[in-house]
């Protein structure tokens, strides 16, 4: 074997390691692309007599520095990242909505009240009676576009888990794609295809952008890619594809489905930007819609049974003040928030005054006194204008210690008051023990003497509507902003304010993103940490690469001079003829 | 380790985008002036901030509910100082025209005058408020209370109550029946007598004014010997008697007579025959009657000069309904100082909470300037920082030296 054929080896070996960095360094910046490095060796020696003589240099093979782990890992972390950041955008919409002063439910709810409690103070006021209409327009403006803006996100998720499910087939699409032509390019072993497998990596990896998948190389080397809880993906050269379909329980929600057969796998998957959006559905958008139609349902049923049993400026009895569905849907209180809106639109027609009045005979002699706390009004057949048929007169009985009471005239039993012990106490005419109970709850104090009464009448005189100063619907109606009203654990006892309801709405959506936003940056630490590493084995370095330039080049130089030497040895051995 | 390039690009970078997301929340902060400006920045703040602020907006609704009560309760109290003003001057002109000294054309004068006062004080039981509302008429705030003189009161018995701070509600008017209403007192004089007779009893003196006391009886006794010579016995109900000798015009103080008889001075007068008996007594009335129609009552009176205390019903009595009156006005406009007092204490207590609530939640949801401005040069320095280490570490490459 002569000089000449060794220079040639070590000119083409070089002249390939230079191709090779010159990969390496012309591709720094393609996204999914591993160094690659040339193997060289020695070629067969040459056996002349009783020793070998070297013949040169060849490239065994061109590999790629990538470790399989290490990707593993980076595909799980970017999964779990992707999940975080699509969680953390979504809520933070939600987050900011509900934050936002100019759509904030907690000031619409602070300034109806107020604006209830400015026509107690002033009831026979048009223009105190059109500012609390106003102001309860602008509340059931709030829900309702508080409902539109969920809603939008709501579709925004589904428009999202569309694109997401192309995207995933399409990648699908392109691994099966890939391992065809794998299995194609194949050669001997240890001559791997690196950019065909750079490749099919890279789409893996796009792949676990958008959620969580799994990957198992057959002994060809076909990559089968499964989903979820073991749906198998890609398997080989053919694919499964997802779609999206409707949810049977709600046509605004898609899911996602699997195969041919569109199983529905939503609840397996997880990871990535799909499991961010179901998870972000499930655990925050949708438990705010729930609270927030709870809560429009809650305010607007209790203000209108408060509405309702009052009269308005001219006598009428009070409708309701919120306008909702009839009959209610199955599945009310949802769509409540979207739905609410106000029923009344003349400000004469707010129910202010309360049904009944009290007359209290000159000929009392004694302190007692009797004020109508509240009129419950929940009965279906309540009529404002017509609470009592007959007008009810208690009588005090003072050596029975016993109010009787007799309703037109006709006796209809008796309740003890005790001066001394119940004096301010409240009492609820259904509840004491009389043959008809009666829809009152009022006050008894003072020490009243025997004879002494009171009679409690439907609140016209000579069947005329006077009272138009009467404010204590009113004051009953604002009262409810503090008054515990919901109940929203069905436990029997209401144990939230309005006010409380919506605290915790907000609270429960800044907690969760939050949380997501603390979870998204330590999700993003450990990929940045996986990805560090990974590049390091992984990722081309400029100067190592120049580097490499000058030692190939140096090498080259060196491998063309032994062309010369070959050249000189071989003219002086003409020459010598 | 083995660093990539494109490694120190990306670190380079994503330090510098996470140095300016923190100084961009900053900025907003600052620009803000809200340490808060999602309620993720802090739950729990947000949360609390929210609960207080609806306190807030509570506390300042009772400041404007108070300051529409004192309104309503100062204006019936101007009404009712007018009231008691024109009453008291009423009293006068009663008191001037029952003088004995008076001619009929004086009282007739002095009724007239008396008659024009009670229009006024009629008007001011009709005085409405700036929206047009009839202060006395309860809830029936449309309704004129007393239409004429002699008419009943129109109203209801409803008292507005205004909320002026949590569980505080005050009664912002009364109604015409209680204020301008009070049972009035009337002396009865019967004369029991078999046969026509001229004799009359008449209270002179009375420091027992506007209450009721039992029948009196005077019962006539001629002297069997000295005919033309009466005694008188003087009984009540109770069985306590005290006999006098008659003496026409005499004044007998009751009350130094017996312990058991009412303090008042009676004379008796006329010419009895034995037997002949008197009764007095005087009915406190149970059904209150408006002022304006007593008054105009006794004008009347006055004017056709039936004010003599032999007139019966004795007119004598109208000083003591007057002063029941009056008394209750005055008593009207204590209470409405007294609630006034209770507003304006519930306005300090509010005003208390209002400055305590704001300043919680400037605590919970402002910014600290001075603690933001340093975040700010710090961050704007780490910015800088990371901008100068990058474009000299990218500076450097190996390629530079081929």
């Amino acid at each position: 074997m002569s000089i000449l054929n060794i220079g040639t080896s070590a000119l083409l070996t070089t002249q390939g390691a230079l191709a090779t960095t010159s990969h390496n360094i012309s591709n720094v910046n393609t996204e999914g692309f591993n160094r690659q490095r040339v193997e060289q060796g020695t070629r067969i020696p040459d056996f002349n007599g009783g020793f070998f003589t070297g013949t040169g240099v060849q490239i065994d093979s061109v590999q790629r520095l990538f470790d399989q782990f290490l990707a593993d890992q980076v595909r799980l972390f970017t999964s779990q990242q992707q999940q975080s950041a699509t969680f953390t955008t979504f809520s933070k919409q939600l987050d900011d909505l509900l934050g936002s002063e100019s759509l904030s439910l907690s000031s619409g709810m602070d300034s109806f009240f107020d604006a209830t409690q400015a026509v107690a103070d002033d009831p026979t006021s048009i223009a105190a009676r059109q500012v609390m209409l106003t102001e309860a327009e602008t509340l059931t403006n709030r829900f309702n576009t508080l409902d539109t803006q969920l809603t939008a996100a709501n579709n925004q998720i589904n428009l999202n888990l569309r694109a997401a499910v192309s995207d995933i087939n399409s990648l699908a699409q392109g691994i099966a794609d890939a391992n065809r032509a794998i299995t194609e390019a194949a050669g001997a072993p240890g001559v791997p295809p690196n950019d065909l497998l750079d490749t099919r990596d890279q789409l893996i990896n796009d792949l676990s952008k958008l959620v969580s998948v799994s990957v198992v190389e057959q002994s060809n080397g076909v990559f089968n890619v499964f989903i979820g809880s073991g749906q198998p993906l890609v398997s080989g050269n053919t694919i499964n594809r997802l779609a999206t379909i409707e949810d049977p329980a709600d046509a605004n929600r898609l899911q996602i489905a699997f195969g041919a057969n569109k199983v529905n796998i939503s609840n397996q998957l997880n990871g990535g930007k799909v499991g961010g959006l179901l998870s972000v559905r499930k655990d925050v958008l949708d438990t705010a819609r729930a609270e927030i139609d709870a809560l429009a349902a809650g305010l607007a049923s209790a203000i209108n049974q408060q509405h309702r049993t009052g009269l308005t400026l001219d006598g009428n009895a009070g409708g309701n003040l919120f306008s909702l569905p009839d009959p209610l849907p199955a599945d009310w209180p949802k769509g409540a928030a979207g739905a609410i809106s106000v029923a009344v639109s003349n400000p004469r027609d707010l129910a202010v005054a309360f049904p009944v009045a009290v007359q209290t005979t000159v000929n009392n002699l004694g302190t007692g006194g009797l004020t109508v706390e509240a009129v419950n009004g929940g009965d279906p057949g309540f009529q404002a204008n017509n609470v009592l048929s007959l007008p009810v007169t208690l009588t005090y009985n003072a050596i029975a210690q016993v109010y009787d009471v007799d309703q037109g005239g006709t006796s209809i039993g008796s309740f003890a008051y005790n001066p001394s012990t119940d004096s301010g106490r409240e009492f609820d005419l259904n509840n004491v023990g009389l043959t008809t109970g009666l829809p009152l709850t009022i006050k008894l104090e003072g020490v009243p003497q025997t004879d002494d009464n009171f009679t409690i009448s439907n609140n016209f005189i000579n069947g005329n509507f006077t009272a138009t100063g009467d404010n204590r619907n009113a004051l009953a109606l604002a009262e409810l902003q503090v008054k515990k009203t919901l109940d929203p654990l069905n436990t029997g006892t209401a144990t939230q304010t309005f006010g409380d309801a919506y605290g915790i709405l907000v609270a429960n959506v800044a907690t969760r993103t939050k949380q997501a936003e603390a979870g998204q940056a330590a999700q993003q630490g450990l990929l940045d940490q996986t990805r560090q590493r990974y590049d390091a084995v992984s990722g081309v370095n400029l100067d190592e690469e120049a580097a490499n330039l000058i030692k190939f080049q140096q090498s080259y130089q060196a491998a063309a001079q032994i062309i010369t030497v070959s050249n000189t040895i071989f003219d002086t051995l003409i020459n010598s003829f | 380790m083995r660093i990539s390039t494109n490694q120190i690009f990306d670190q380079s970078l994503s330090a510098m985008l996470n140095q300016q997301a923190a100084l961009s929340q900053t900025q907003n902060q600052i620009s803000t002036g809200k340490r808060i400006l999602n309620p993720s920045d802090d739950p729990a703040g947000s949360v609390q901030a929210l609960n207080l602020q609806r306190e807030l907006s509570l506390t300042e609704q009772y400041g404007a509910n108070a300051t529409a009560a004192t309104n309503k309760l100062q204006g019936e109290e101007s009404a009712l100082k007018s009231a008691a003003d024109i009453l008291q001057r009423i009293r006068e002109l009663a008191v001037q025209g029952l003088n004995d000294s008076n001619t009929q054309q004086d009282r007739k004068a002095i009724a007239v005058e008396i008659n024009q006062l009670n229009q006024q004080l009629f008007s001011l039981a009709n005085t409405r408020d700036s929206n047009g509302d009839y202060l006395f008429s309860g809830f029936a705030s449309n309704t004129q209370p007393y239409e004429t003189i002699f008419g009943a009161y129109q109203g209801d018995e409803g008292q507005r109550n205004l909320k002026v701070g949590a569980d505080v509600l005050v009664e912002t008017n009364d109604p015409g029946s209680a204020v301008f209403e009070v049972p009035i007192a009337d002396t009865i004089i019967t004369d029991n007598s078999l046969l026509p007779s001229d004799i009359s009893v008449s209270v002179v003196g009375d420091s027992n004014v506007g209450s009721t006391f039992d029948q009196l009886t005077f019962t006539f006794t001629e002297d069997v010997l000295t005919p033309g010579v009466f005694t008188v016995e003087i009984s009540d109900a109770d069985g306590n008697t005290t006999t006098v000798d008659y003496e026409a015009g005499a004044r007998l103080d009751l009350g130094e007579l017996n312990t058991n008889f009412p303090n008042m001075s009676v004379s008796l007068s006329g010419t009895p025959v034995d037997a002949d008996s008197l009764t007095l007594e005087r009915s406190l009335s149970n059904i209150p009657q408006p002022i304006f129609q007593t008054i105009s009552n006794f004008a009347d009176a006055l004017a056709n000069d039936q004010v003599g205390p032999d007139d019966s019903p004795n007119n004598g009595l109208f000083l003591s309904n007057m002063s029941a009156a009056l008394e209750n006005i005055v008593d009207k406009r204590a209470r409405i100082g007294g609630r006034i007092n209770a507003i304006e204490q519930q306005a300090t207590v509010n005003e208390a909470l209002s400055f305590s609530l704001e300043k919680s939640i400037s605590e919970i949801s402002d910014l600290d300037y001075a603690e933001a401005i340093t975040r700010l040069t710090q961050q704007l320095t780490g910015l800088e920082a990371s901008q100068q280490t990058f474009s000299r570490v990218q500076g450097l490459s190996l390629f530079n030296f081929l």
